[in-house]
């Protein structure tokens, strides 16, 4: 009776035949070892039936794939092709780009662009997030203790790779896994007397079911803001201003107590709403006034400690902001999943 | 959390009107997620009697009654005696007894609370007016029941005629704060908790439940008469365990009034045992549990009707089966109350079905106790088991509530009944009870951080107003401690989140912006690069995409990925997404067969994005794995030659080394470099160099009628940052051009060529002449393909003096021969 083994046997032989181009996909999915393991799903124990039968799926599912990827019809290029010259033989200019007007940055990107213009201006450097991190960076270092349930809420998705102290890596769930980083980097500032200003953008991911107001991939703007006397009112000025000047009005804000382990204390910040004169009729966008833009509150003092700063003498505010929400008030659009769908439809509306 | 507002009153005499008290909520303790209104259920249900019944002539199993609904409702149809005529199909139906009657015109509350509202109207069921109908406990959205008619006790008769929800304290709004906000509270988790913050944001008196307040530790531990032996394996997973037998009971369904005021917060009511332990646990975040101590002792081996109860963590193999019916078999350690024989609660989570307290019970065993959160949440996790009990404990609810709420709970589930005894039993093991730090600072510490300007004596009555015990000191020095449900409070910054709160919220501060620093900002330079590369591409009609990070492996082997290098997801969140990309092509050609398929024939996608190798040299200083950033393109034009689309591509890399000022070297790809993935054919491939670094490469995407690319950033921008634009003075002398076309066999490349002439024009340029060569085109004629002509516009000029034509032929001459030489090419005239 043929296991599961046999099947990721058989894979490997597939892969090796693929690569040495004795066989092709197509040739292998009529293949008699792998017909016979098909038939043999019926044979097996019920109760390892399934998993048998997944894994079949799987090696039918890379054939096909292969298959639909590599046949070798249809790839018929003279063999004195010259891929370093800069024109085709007899090929002429102007070339024939696509229509110029139809060009367009990711509308995400767009914001992302505008808004670190914005903080740029105001004084604020710019670094970029990670994509892949380690435990302590994403947590330990930002006052989440080891076990706290905290952690879990943020849906991780971990890898099977470690980090040098055997924890696994994780792909980061906000850009707040920036923050003892840059705060170490820039210490050096708060002994020039100056104060540590930044924004970090960048890409971040959660292990959410996908729907159309939530993806498992999104993109945050994080901002962090040290110095000597530094208060909540520095804070609330900070983005009133910074939200007033992307959005090219005077708003007015809302701040709401919240909880976040690297705050304290903490808020939900919203601003009222730019789309609408805030009359609470019938605005698509807030339909009550204002709109949740952002969390943000006191750094902690143990997340300062961690990056060796005396929160006695240095206090200072951060903030994390999602770019995929406000883009799509921005615009109107009905699903976060249009963002990664990749159709032109989308992408050219935001020339 | 949910608030009913009735309840709440209980405890708080209001000051405020109810839209202010929402603003403070919101603005002070936590987002209200949603209000409901209450009496648009229960208002207008009436209290009534069932005077008469007698049978429905056309349906056995229905009845006509009238009823008494007093003055209400007056448009109805009285019949005689003021009577109201309903049928009903009840099977409790009794002359005499007390309903609740839903007149014509109102909503099935239960209905209300779906889509579908059911408005009742007077209509004929079976040829007989029924003026609305009388309603079961399911109906009415109180609970689960809907074998017959709720009954109302008769000693209620004098509110027939009256509102349903007037009587049973039902029309009030119900308020849902966000738990998220009480992550770090474990008393925002009971009432008492919310009801004293929103009596101290709101100004409003606080009525202090005397008995929440500890009076006199009790010393109590191991009682004398031996029914019940405790034993507690570790206490560092269980701090402190208490429990009192209770005898005599008789097991029943609650007071009305309890089961409704449970249902309207969201908690289903059992029985009058299990309902009390709820509502202190609702009231304080106190959870408890009660077990039938007659199943407890067949539960276990004890032969002198001893019980032992022993809180330990379960051994290998054990099972359990839940109050929800779900069987628990134990192959990590979890903590469990158990007795000398087998585990009978998940401790802090849930009950056993077999200890469970129902009807026949008589003698209980009531626990009130607290476990280790982290351990707790922990095994939650690995089982899958959630429950009310778990949420507060995971919050850290306080030790010294646990006496308390086991007095008080106690003597309410024993005067529920007036025929019950309290067996005062108390058993209980504990370790000591830490004490909430006392906290020292001045106001300033406080004003510094909210940008605030307040006394110590303000500071001192705002916490005062929640029961923190303040002393103020010499030269605004505050000692502060807090009191002991407050198991959040630490350090001096909790003391700032509760004064920026207390003090009409954070909004109230004014803003003042930071002071700034003159010194320039610093922009991380790829990220600038960045906005440049997608300036670039998008102004000439290329679209950006952006693509997921994560792929699947069929995906990545179909790509000739090494799996071995990638980041694999222990947890992805489907079969799509297992491993981080080693490429960007692989998600731009999925992107552009999605486009293909809605007939675009013409476009370029780019990405400009990261990609990761779990390789030993990409790595930072730390040794954690590098973000390997990358530029994407592919292009597709069905309406030219695939050949001629290579072209096309490499005019969007032109562009970019044209605005970046740098030169990229095209050599055609040899197999023995292995630098980024082979999405492509390997035949007719590109290998681009920058500074003689490995930029990427170029070529025919696997099968698709598609070229892309994809390169390095950081030797992009390595390139960007080195490259200089020199100045050279402009001559003063005119400049001679002249056409080239050079004949070569077609198996020459471009590259061969312009490597030999450009050696020759080197020498030239030393000797001071400033000599630019401009390719113009590659001819072929139909009927020699066997050769081709490669033409250049060569413009000469001199710094120092006008090149007289024969100079310029000697350029030429010289060209021409070096590539006779080298490559057999002849000058086409």
């Amino acid at each position: 009776m043929p296991t599961i083994n046999d099947i990721l046997d058989l894979r490997r032989q597939f892969e090796a035949e693929i690569k040495e181009n004795s066989k092709t996909a197509y040739e292998l999915l009529k293949d008699k070892r792998f017909k016979d393991l098909v038939l043999a799903i019926k044979h097996q124990d019920p109760k390892s039936r399934q998993a048998f039968g997944q894994a079949i799926n799987e090696l039918k599912q890379f054939l096909t794939q292969h298959k639909k990827l590599k046949s070798k019809d249809s790839f018929n290029i003279d063999e004195n092709f010259d891929v370093t010259a800069p024109l085709n033989i007899n090929q002429s200019r102007p070339l024939n780009l696509p229509n110029l007007i139809n060009g367009s940055v990711h509308p995400i990107m767009k914001a992302q662009n505008d808004l670190v213009e914005v903080f740029v201006k105001m004084g604020f450097d710019v670094i970029e997030s990670r994509q892949l991190d380690s435990q302590f960076y994403m947590f330990d270092s930002l006052n989440f203790p080891k076990q706290h349930p905290a952690r879990e809420e943020f849906d991780n998705f971990l890898l099977k790779q470690t980090d040098a102290s055997g924890q696994p890596l994780l792909a980061p769930a906000h850009t707040s896994t920036m923050q003892n980083r840059v705060l170490k980097a820039q210490k050096y500032l708060l002994d020039e007397d100056q104060v540590i200003a930044c924004v970090i953008p960048g890409r971040v991911f959660r292990n959410e079911d996908v729907d159309a107001s939530h993806d498992h991939m999104f993109y945050q703007l994080e901002g962090i803001y040290v110095g000597k006397k530094v208060s909540v009112a520095n804070l609330i000025a900070t983005l009133k201003q910074a939200m007033s000047s992307y959005f090219q009005q005077d708003l007015k804000i809302k701040i709401q107590p919240f909880y976040f382990p690297f705050t304290e204390p903490s808020f939900e910040f919203a601003i009222s709403c730019p789309f609408c004169d805030q009359t609470k009729t019938d605005c698509r966008i807030c339909g009550e006034g204002y709109i949740e833009l952002l969390g943000c509150g006191l750094i902690h003092p143990n997340v300062l400690k961690q990056a060796d700063i005396d929160s006695q003498i240095y206090t200072g505010f951060a903030w994390g902001l999602g770019l995929n929400r406000l883009t799509m008030l921005k615009y109107g659009i009905e699903d976060i999943r249009h963002f990664t769908s990749g159709k032109l439809e989308f992408l050219r509306q935001f020339k | 959390m949910k608030i009913n507002l009735n309840w709440l009153a209980e405890y708080v005499d209001l000051r405020v009107s109810f839209e202010e008290l929402v603003e403070s909520i919101n603005i002070q303790l936590g987002e209200i997620e949603s209000i409901e209104d209450l009496s648009l259920k229960y208002k207008a249900p009436i209290i009534v009697e069932v005077v008469s019944i007698k049978k429905h002539p056309h349906a056995d199993n229905l009845s006509i009654c009238l009823i008494d609904a007093g003055k209400s409702h007056p448009h109805i149809k009285r019949q005689a005696n003021q009577l109201v005529q309903v049928v009903c199909g009840a099977s409790n139906l009794t002359a005499g007894m007390l309903a609740v009657w839903l007149p014509p015109g109102s909503a099935v509350p239960s209905s209300l609370s779906t889509n579908q509202t059911v408005v009742l109207n007077s209509k004929k069921i079976r040829q007989i007016i029924s003026e609305g109908m009388l309603a079961s406990l399911s109906e009415l959205d109180l609970g689960s029941d809907k074998t017959g008619i709720l009954e109302i006790p008769t000693a209620k008769k004098q509110y027939v005629g009256q509102s349903f929800g007037d009587v049973y304290g039902l029309n009030t709004h119900v308020l849902d704060i966000e738990n998220k906000m009480f992550t770090h509270r474990p008393d925002c988790f009971g009432l008492l908790g919310l009801a004293r913050e929103i009596s101290a944001i709101t100004k409003s008196p606080f009525e202090k439940p005397d008995w929440y307040y500890i009076g006199k530790e009790s010393n109590l531990s191991q009682s004398a008469d031996n029914k019940l032996r405790l034993t507690i394996e570790d206490t560092n997973l269980c701090s402190q365990f208490r429990v009192r037998l209770i005898q005599n009971l008789t097991v029943q369904s609650s007071d009305l009034k309890l089961q409704f005021q449970l249902a309207s917060v969201g908690i289903k009511p059992i029985n009058n045992i299990v309902d009390w332990t709820n509502y202190f646990m609702y009231l304080t975040g106190q959870p408890s549990h009660a077990f039938d101590y007659d199943k407890l002792l067949q539960l276990s081996q004890s032969q002198d009707q001893s019980l032992n109860l022993i809180i330990r963590e379960t051994k290998k193999g054990e099972t359990l089966k839940l109050l929800n019916d779900k069987i628990l078999r134990f192959n990590q350690p979890a903590l469990v109350i158990a007795t000398d024989k087998q585990p009978v609660a998940l401790a802090g989570i849930m009950g056993g079905v077999e200890s469970e307290v129902n009807q026949s019970t008589t003698k209980i065993v009531l626990e009130v106790a607290n476990f280790n959160q982290y351990h707790l949440h922990r095994t939650s996790m690995r089982y899958g088991i959630f429950s009310e009990a778990l949420t507060r404990f995971t919050k850290g609810q306080s030790l010294k509530q646990i006496m308390p709420v086991s007095n008080r709970l106690s003597s309410f589930i024993a005067g529920g009944n007036k025929q019950t005894k309290l067996l005062d039993s108390i058993y209980e093991v504990k370790s000591s009870h830490p004490n909430n730090p006392t906290i020292n600072l001045k106001t300033q510490f406080i004003n510094d951080r909210l940008g605030s300007n307040l006394t110590s004596q303000q500071i001192s009555q705002l916490l005062q107003d929640v029961e923190f015990e303040v002393e103020t000191r010499p030269s605004e020095a505050l000692e502060i401690k807090a009191p002991f449900w407050r198991t959040d409070i630490a350090i001096a910054e909790d003391i700032v989140e509760e004064i920026g709160r207390l003090n009409g919220g954070y909004q109230t501060l004014k803003p003042v912006l930071p002071r700034r620093s003159l010194s320039p900002a610093q922009i991380d330079p790829l990220l600038s690069l960045k906005s440049k590369l997608r300036q670039i591409l998008a102004s000439r009609g290329a679209n950006e995409v952006i693509n997921y990070s994560f792929i699947s492996k069929n995906l990545a082997l179909c790509n000739q990925e090494d799996l071995r290098q990638a980041f694999e997801l222990t947890n992805p969140l489907n079969p799509q997404l297992e491993v981080y990309r080693q490429s960007l092509i692989s998600s731009l050609v999925q992107a552009a067969e999605i486009n293909l398929q809605s007939n675009h024939d013409n476009f370029a996608l780019f990405e400009i994005g990261c990609v990761h190798q779990n390789k030993s040299d990409l790595v930072d200083q730390e040794g954690l794995p590098l973000d390997l950033p990358r530029l994407g393109l592919i292009y597709i034009n069905k309406t030219q030659k695939l050949t001629d689309n290579f072209y096309t591509a490499r005019h969007y890399l032109d562009l970019i080394a044209n605005d970046l000022n740098i030169e990229i070297d095209y050599d055609v790809f040899d197999s023995a470099d292995e630098y980024l993935y082979q999405n492509y054919q390997p035949k007719h491939l590109a290998s681009l160099r920058v500074n003689n670094n490995y930029l990427g490469l170029m070529g025919f995407i696997n099968n698709q009628s598609a070229v892309g690319f994809e390169l390095d950033l950081r030797v992009l921008l390595e390139g960007y940052q080195k490259s200089q634009k020199v100045y050279t003075p402009i001559s003063r002398f005119p400049k001679s051009t002249q056409d080239l076309t050079l004949q070569v066999e077609t198996a020459i490349t471009y590259r061969q060529l312009s490597q030999v002439i450009n050696q020759v024009l080197n020498q030239y340029c030393q000797k001071g002449w400033k000599i630019n060569l401009r390719f113009l085109d590659i001819f072929q004629s139909e009927t020699t393909t066997n050769v081709k002509n490669i033409s250049f516009r060569i413009e000469v000029n001199h710094l120092s003096k006008t090149p007289f034509k024969g100079e310029v032929s000697s350029i030429i001459k010289d060209i021409v021969l070096a590539c006779q030489k080298t490559l057999k090419a002849r000058q086409v005239i």
